[in-house]
């Protein structure tokens, strides 16, 4: 039981990295419209569609891995939802066949569209092939001990979100970067996009669990430093993230608004509050006792 | 400990390389010779490219401008892409230099946000062999683009084109609104030395950002004080802070000034002896005016005279 569970952890892992860069092509998609003040809706939206179904699909992975087993009407439920938007998808591709098919620019959304409904159809398949009442097997891991509150669920799905978004920012920049350019500035920008895939392995997989005290104060004190960080930075160099982080924090510069910071400020203040009020908490009941 | 030390020895390897280099002003020409007596400069503005766009009909927009014009020289004067990915703009760039026309190159607030470092950009300009394009990364001038073009007739420069980056976002702290940068102190001062090292009669500058003195223009223009023409349907985005860029550059020989930025605006008005003009959006992406879409081009002779009667539009 220990084996499978590590294997579904990798398995997940690797679904995870591939979904994020799915997600961050979706919004960098979604990102051309609002630029085109919605003129090329109808142009973008099968890619967008077809970017933001795998996180759809993960979402509910995880929901049936750790919450509950999928019951026959959900999965008939959830397959009509996907086979809709799947032909919703394909007619757009087909109206736009010009923007697909034509265009050599065009021809790394056309292969991503492609591979991801190829992905996706497949796991419908094995679905609809491998159905059984009690499959698949239902694992309790203890770090999500509140994940069937509705509020948290939301907040997760939120930083999950978010964390797919920076990640791949973070990944790409340091593709990109000619790291003999401002190297500690863009160190520090990198490692802020990644804080948020610490907090979420923290929520998610290994920490949040109420024994394990010293990580727990080890994230709180990486979250406050980073945090703090930020906010200097943020009030005494701001242009430094102006002229680093341009190619990063996309929507930022497209709406001449820091976006990106204060989504990153928000990702940090809740899990201090969260530890701290944890922390605190298990300190007033250790003084109970 | 071992792996420390090696890393420790490597960062300040990598820091040094930091320093920047001291370039002569020569190694910021460029020149251009012209043998007819009509040499025509067309500007192309604002054209955003991004992952949206729908690449055919940019590139018929640029046939038709390149064969209604036909241009001796194109400036792409800032916001030619945005929001965009590598192929894209490797695909644009090289659709533009096929047409076996030298362009000039310069920035607006979004050509780099794109799916690439800000080294990209300049790298694939510097490629294409029709690309009149300067930019040292490593020298102590403050943004990409700061060089100049000498157009010359029998071993004589007519003109020069000052081709500027006028930078990108600027804010005081952590504000919820970024202000437009301004052109930098070392960047007129650069314009300044030039003038005087390589004096000529008449400069030309192309940027993006428009100065505040275009926005005091349109007032004296509106109020019937000023000549000019044109319309602008929008408040100039002026950077955050005035500065005497104006007044220096045009102490420097400047004589016109072509600029992007503000789609829905495009006068030509003459201001202290001077010429301030808005290139016109060259398509119809992002937010635009369908009935101003086309390019301005400038029409020169030998003179060395520019007035508006050489500014020319084509609308579409």
């Amino acid at each position: 039981m220990e084996k499978t569970q590590f294997l579904v952890k990798v398995y997940l892992s690797i679904l995870f990295i591939v979904v994020a860069f799915f997600f961050y092509y979706g919004v960098f998609n979604v990102f051309g419209i609002i630029i085109d003040e919605f003129v090329s809706t109808l142009r973008l939206m099968p890619i967008i569609i077809m970017c933001f179904l795998p996180l759809f699909y993960l979402a509910n992975i995880y929901f049936n891995l750790y919450h509950k087993a999928f019951s026959k009407k959900f999965i008939i439920s959830f397959l009509i939802i996907v086979l809709t938007l799947k032909l919703i998808s394909l007619v757009l591709l087909g109206l736009n066949y010009e923007y697909y098919f034509l265009n050599p620019t065009s021809a790394a959304s056309t292969i991503i569209y492609f591979f991801s409904l190829a992905f996706l159809t497949s796991f419908d398949i094995f679905l609809i092939f491998n159905f059984k009442k009690d499959y698949p097997s239902k694992f309790n891991i203890t770090s999500l001990p509140n994940l069937s509150f509705n509020v948290k669920r939301w907040w997760l799905i939120f930083y999950y979100m978010c964390t797919s978004f920076f990640l791949v920012s973070a990944l790409i920049g340091l593709i990109n970067h000619n790291f003999t350019l401002d190297f500690m500035n863009y160190l520090f920008i990198i490692l802020l996009c990644i804080i948020p895939l610490l907090n979420l392995l923290n929520y998610i997989v290994y920490f949040n669990s109420n024994k394990d005290r010293i990580k727990r104060i080890i994230m709180l004190v990486i979250d406050s430093s980073f945090l703090l960080a930020l906010v200097l930075v943020s009030s005494s160099n701001y242009n430094m993230f102006i002229s680093l982080a341009q190619h990063l924090f996309l929507l930022d510069f497209a709406a001449s608004m820091p976006i990106s910071q204060i989504v990153l400020m928000l990702l940090l203040i809740v899990p201090i509050l969260e530890l701290s009020f944890k922390e605190l908490y298990m300190f007033l009941r250790k003084k109970e006792n | 400990m071992k792996k420390i030390k090696h890393i420790s020895l490597l960062l300040p390897l990598l820091l040094s390389s930091c320093n920047n280099v001291n370039y002569e002003l020569e190694d910021y020409r460029l020149t251009l010779d012209i043998k007819d007596d009509n040499f025509k400069i067309m500007q192309l503005t604002d054209i955003h490219i991004g992952i949206e766009t729908n690449l055919f009909e940019v590139k018929a927009l640029i046939k038709e401008y390149i064969e209604e014009v036909n241009p001796s020289l194109m400036v792409l004067t800032g916001d030619t892409f945005m929001n965009t990915t590598k192929n894209i703009t490797i695909d644009t760039l090289k659709y533009i230099d096929s047409f076996d026309i030298p362009f000039a190159y310069t920035y607006g607030n979004h050509d780099l946000q794109g799916l690439y470092s800000a080294d990209f950009l300049p790298n694939e300009i510097m490629k294409l062999k029709n690309s009149l394009y300067i930019d040292f990364s490593d020298d102590d001038l403050y943004g990409r683009a700061n060089y100049f073009i000498d157009i010359n007739k029998n071993n004589e420069t007519l003109y020069r084109l000052f081709i500027l980056d006028s930078n990108n976002y600027y804010s005081e702290g952590f504000e919820l609104k970024f202000s437009y940068d301004v052109i930098h102190e070392e960047q007129i001062k650069h314009i300044e030395e030039i003038n005087e090292k390589y004096p000529v009669e008449t400069s030309i500058a192309y940027f993006h950002i428009p100065f505040h003195e275009y926005q005091t223009a349109y007032n004296l223009y509106k109020e019937g004080k000023i000549e000019g023409r044109g319309e602008n349907n929008e408040k100039c985005s002026v950077p955050y802070k005035e500065t005497d860029a104006f007044t220096r550059m045009k102490n420097s020989g400047v004589k016109a000034f072509f600029i992007g930025h503000d789609h829905l605006n495009s006068s030509d008005l003459i201001y202290e002896d001077t010429i301030l003009s808005y290139g016109i959006k060259s398509t119809y992406e992002m937010y635009n005016d369908e009935s101003l879409v086309g390019v301005k081009y400038l029409s020169l002779d030998d003179s060395k005279n520019i007035t508006l009667d050489n500014i020319k539009t084509y609308l579409r």
